[in-house]
């Protein structure tokens, strides 16, 4: 009987880590605002990854953070109030910088120097008069005339 | 037991890689020394087939069709061309061996076999669909 | 067995420097036997490679917990197939994954070429052979995935494994894997008759010719393989999207979009004989963004939400990325007389020029992408800044890129080869521009107001339209003289040219695509904590729990909602979110709830139990449009394999005749 109390016990116990488990990741789903404040943040937990993106299930430090941010958010601080204050306790290394204007300029500029690339290639292969150069201006060339026949014969059963 | 199993397989690989008899030698493909262009003339083959089907189609004006046909043409020409001249070439470097084959014809000319060449009675060892001289088909027109 | 296994991997490192080495040499020193048993070597490599990989498989399916890789991603509940799957669930395994597929290509690659270009192959075996070994060397020293678990020099075992990622555990995830790898390994047969064909100055391009068919089928495994992985993402991770612009996803596309341009650039070389520098440099750079895939993937140098492995194997990638760029770009620099293009533009207007825009952008898509992957890395490095790129940055900068790629889909093909009169284009452009507009005019009449949606749907009728009339219009003319019917008449179109109706389709997928991904400006979503009997709304539907259970399973146990759907009162039937909990591994997974429509999906995750462990949190999203992904995607393949069917119409032409040389008729085969 009590064999049999404990095996009763010990599945409850399982049962309710279980349920523990499922209950957090609830907030493991952190809605769009806490995520944008959570990217800002560096996960102290060794991860190297954002409080917003670490996947670490029951992270000691991204876990509580987002709460936190749940809870500066629902008392109306601005995602720069919850920053600074995130930087007040645990110091500067925490921040993560805002993707700045360098990482918009870069696409861009290599996007226009590829372009000008473009311009260069067409200037440089662009021939105005394309048969200027070839030898051959007409059909009655001797050239093409020499091939014509060849030439009539194989594209009359082109399809 | 592993030890000998691992020998076996160590032979075994060595004996496949470096037992490579003269019987196993592959026999290369012939290769043309016409490849490339031919290959060039197959591609603009095709650009004129692609060329005439849009065209009826309707996706081109005449104007764009006219100039591109004639491009075209003439791009082919100078393949034609080029093929001449590494014919020539290549004649001239294994010496008189081609030519002579192409004189002795004449003795024969008037045999209208399907080795010589109808228009211009080169003769070759082997049957062929177009002249490796005048490069006009062989056989009388069948149509 | 383990000693079998390290053995074979050892082996086939050793044949693998032997055949580089054999086949170098005997090139250079023109000895065929040595150029034969460098090709034996290759088949060699294959065997012993197949041996290690039937020895780790075996090992997984029959839970040999000796062995570390199979402690550490499989257990003994686990289903077969996602037990054979854990042979890519890991770093080892899935390096032992690469070495075999390199090694099966580059076996084909030896068998089909076994008479044809002799010149060039010892050199693109060398290149193979190369890779080869530097995959051998991580299978070998850094990865070995036949490491035993020891106490005390003796092998032990333990009693069960911790199985494979239950992320991982999903149909799609069996051959998402195998899919991408097939496309990354793949880009390595064109690169190297690319090398090759550079190395020997081969006149003409037939190492475009010949590995036309590779780099399409090698395409065709990359877009699925990338698509499989936005379907995971959609049904498994349960945050309701299918692309988040994670490393590992940017890692898989950088080499797609690459292979794209690639694909459309050669058509200017085949055609017109342009463009012959930078087809070399776009294959290098589609083969080095398959290398810079595998290491993003395997080394967590960049952090992402499923980097699964983070180790120092980074360094040997990078050494090995250096030290290909280099002699590629040695070879170009070298070379570039041999390189010269053929021909001219004949006219800024043309589709060579087209050719040149959609490169440039599908390029600049590429670039942006890789910049956003390693933008963190680099400020750093740099400033020592730490800097997040989030989805919304990537989504600003990639969507008017996509939608220039979209448009240009659309106009590509109406130019013509060479030039094209403004007569020309005005036929062209006429109808599917009008109706484009008219469309986009409805659209705001009808109250849309977001401008991207606006721009996008316009450019999807106007390329869906530019693509059917050039099917009815072929298809009319083929008709005409055929006394065909229209159906029958397309379909003996698209199979006089595969290649570029086949291409057509695959534009069409694409468009399709786009409609689904336009989709996302109108997506809807509501988190509420429920208990039974309580509902919620989301968009038009109305959603109420009827049932809040729980169970065990072998391998999990799990937390189930059942969520009765209803719009306008109207009863719809049942979803059942699914929450699991995997025991062996501690992670939890969501089985979603969706229910698909062309219209709009409906899509609920259990998001978990409340706080207080009374209710369910229920995350319910409407998703307008998302089907069309898929099925642009399905469009895609079948595109992409009506270009691999040969065309019907075999162009015959007269051969350049040799006295002495064997003759046969020429065939354009496309």
């Amino acid at each position: 009987m009590p064999g049999k109390m404990r095996r009763f016990k010990s599945s409850l116990l399982i049962l309710v880590v279980a349920v523990a488990a499922l209950a957090q990741t609830a907030s493991e789903k952190p809605s769009v605002d806490v995520r944008r404040v959570g990217a800002r943040l560096q996960c102290q937990c060794g991860c190297k990854d954002s409080v917003a993106t670490c996947s670490m299930l029951e992270c000691h430090f991204s876990k509580p953070a987002k709460e936190r941010i749940a809870q500066m958010q629902a008392v109306g601080m601005n995602d720069e109030q919850i920053v600074q204050a995130f930087v007040r306790d645990y110091g500067i290394a925490i921040y993560l910088a805002p993707p700045n204007a360098f990482g918009w300029i870069v696409p861009y500029a290599v996007a226009g120097l590829g372009m000008a690339l473009c311009l260069l290639f067409v200037r440089k292969y662009y021939k105005p008069k394309p048969m200027a150069d070839l030898g051959v201006i007409d059909v009655d060339d001797p050239e093409l005339a020499k091939y014509q026949e060849q030439i009539e014969k194989d594209t009359a059963n082109l399809d | 037991m592993i030890i000998a199993i691992t020998c076996v397989i160590a032979i075994v690989v060595i004996v496949f890689v470096l037992g490579v008899r003269p019987k196993d030698l592959p026999e290369p493909e012939p290769v043309s020394p016409f490849a490339h262009l031919d290959e060039r003339k197959a591609a603009i083959y095709e650009n004129l087939r692609d060329l005439q089907f849009e065209y009826r189609v309707g996706k081109l004006s005449d104007d764009d069709y006219q100039l591109t046909k004639k491009d075209l043409q003439k791009e082919l020409a100078a393949v034609m061309a080029e093929v001449d001249r590494v014919k020539l070439q290549l004649q001239a470097g294994r010496g008189q061996a081609p030519p002579a084959a192409a004189v002795k014809v004449p003795t024969k000319a008037a045999v209208k076999d399907s080795l010589t060449c109808p228009h211009c009675n080169a003769r070759f060892e082997q049957e062929l669909k177009f002249c490796g001289e005048c490069g006009k088909p062989m056989k009388a027109v069948r149509a | 067995m383990e000693n079998l296994g390290s053995l074979a991997i050892l082996l086939a490192f050793c044949l693998a420097l032997y055949a580089t080495a054999a086949c170098v040499i005997g090139r250079l020193k023109s000895k065929p036997f040595l150029l034969v048993s460098g090709e034996r070597a290759v088949y060699g490599i294959w065997v012993l490679i197949a041996t290690a990989s039937g020895i780790l498989v075996y090992s997984l399916i029959t839970s040999d917990f000796r062995f570390a890789y199979v402690a550490e991603h499989s257990n003994r509940s686990m289903p077969a197939l996602y037990k054979y799957a854990a042979w890519w669930g890991g770093q080892e395994g899935s390096l032992l994954l690469w070495s075999f597929l390199l090694s099966t290509y580059t076996s084909v690659v030896v068998f089909t070429n076994r008479r044809k270009h002799r010149d060039m192959m010892p050199w693109v075996i060398g290149v193979l052979t190369t890779i080869q070994s530097f995959f051998l060397v991580l299978n070998n020293f850094i990865a070995n995935p036949f490491q035993m678990l020891a106490v005390d020099k003796l092998i032990t075992s333990v009693p069960d494994g911790n199985g494979l990622s239950p992320l991982l555990q999903y149909p799609a995830m069996a051959i998402h894997p195998p899919m991408l790898y097939l496309g990354y390994v793949g880009f390595s047969v064109p690169f190297a008759f690319a090398i090759g064909s550079l190395i020997t100055r081969q006149p003409g391009d037939a190492w475009i010719f010949t590995t036309r068919r590779w780099t399409l089928v090698t395409w065709l495994f990359q877009s699925t393989g990338v698509m499989l992985g936005a379907a995971w993402a959609y049904h498994v991770l349960g945050w309701g999207g299918y692309w988040g612009w994670d490393p590992v996803e940017n890692a898989s596309l950088l080499p797609w979009l690459s292979g794209t341009a690639f694909l459309h650039s050669v058509m200017m070389q085949e055609k017109k004989g342009m463009m012959k520098i930078w087809n070399i440099v776009l294959v290098s750079a589609t083969f080095f963004l398959c290398i810079l895939g595998t290491l993003l993937t395997r080394s967590g140098i960049v952090q992402s939400v499923h980097a699964f492995a983070r180790s120092d194997i980074g360094k040997y990638f990078v050494g090995f990325l250096a030290l290909g760029i280099a002699a590629v770009i040695f070879l170009i620099l070298d070379r570039l007389d041999y390189l010269k293009s053929e021909a001219q533009l004949e006219s800024v207007i043309s589709r060579e020029s087209s050719f040149l825009f959609n490169n440039l952008i599908l390029l600049a898509s590429c670039f942006a992408v890789l910049w956003g992957t390693l933008f963190p890395v680099i400020s750093e490095a740099i400033s020592g800044d730490k800097i997040s790129l989030d989805a919304d940055w990537y989504n600003r900068l990639m969507v008017p890129i996509g939608l220039f790629l979209l448009f240009l889909t659309g106009v590509g093909p109406l130019f013509a080869w060479r030039r094209t009169s403004a007569e020309s284009l005005r036929r062209n452009f006429m109808y599917p521009g009008i109706a484009s507009v008219v469309l986009v005019g409805a659209l705001i009449a009808a109250g849309m107001r977001h401008f991207y949606a606006l721009i996008s749907f316009g450019f999807c009728l106007f390329v869906a339209l530019t693509i059917l009339i050039e099917f009815y219009k072929g298809a009319k003319s083929i008709g005409a003289k055929n006394q065909m019917n229209l159906l029958r008449a397309t379909i003996e179109l698209t199979h006089r040219n595969t290649r570029r109706y086949g291409g057509y389709l695959v534009h069409m997928g694409i468009v399709l695509a786009f409609i689904g991904f336009t989709g996302h400006a109108f997506n809807q979503n509501e988190v509420k904590e429920l208990n039974v009997g309580d509902s919620m709304k989301v968009g038009t539907y109305e959603l109420r729990m009827v049932n809040l259970a729980q169970g065990d399973e072998a391998n999990y146990s799990w937390h189930r909602a059942t969520m009765a759907v209803s719009k306008n009162g109207e009863m719809l039937g049942t979803l059942e979110p699914e929450k699991r909990f995997y025991t062996a591994s501690k992670q939890g997974t969501s089985e979603v709830g969706i229910r698909v429509r062309p219209n709009e999906d409906l899509y609920l995750n259990f998001g978990g139990m409340s706080d207080d462990n009374q209710r369910a949190v229920i995350q319910a999203y409407v998703f307008p449009l998302v089907s069309w992904i898929w099925i642009g995607t399905l469009v895609v393949i079948f595109g992409t394999l009506v270009c691999l069917v040969p065309s019907k119409i075999k162009l015959q032409y007269a051969r350049t005749e040799v006295v002495g040389y064997a003759r046969k008729n020429a065939t354009v085969q496309k």
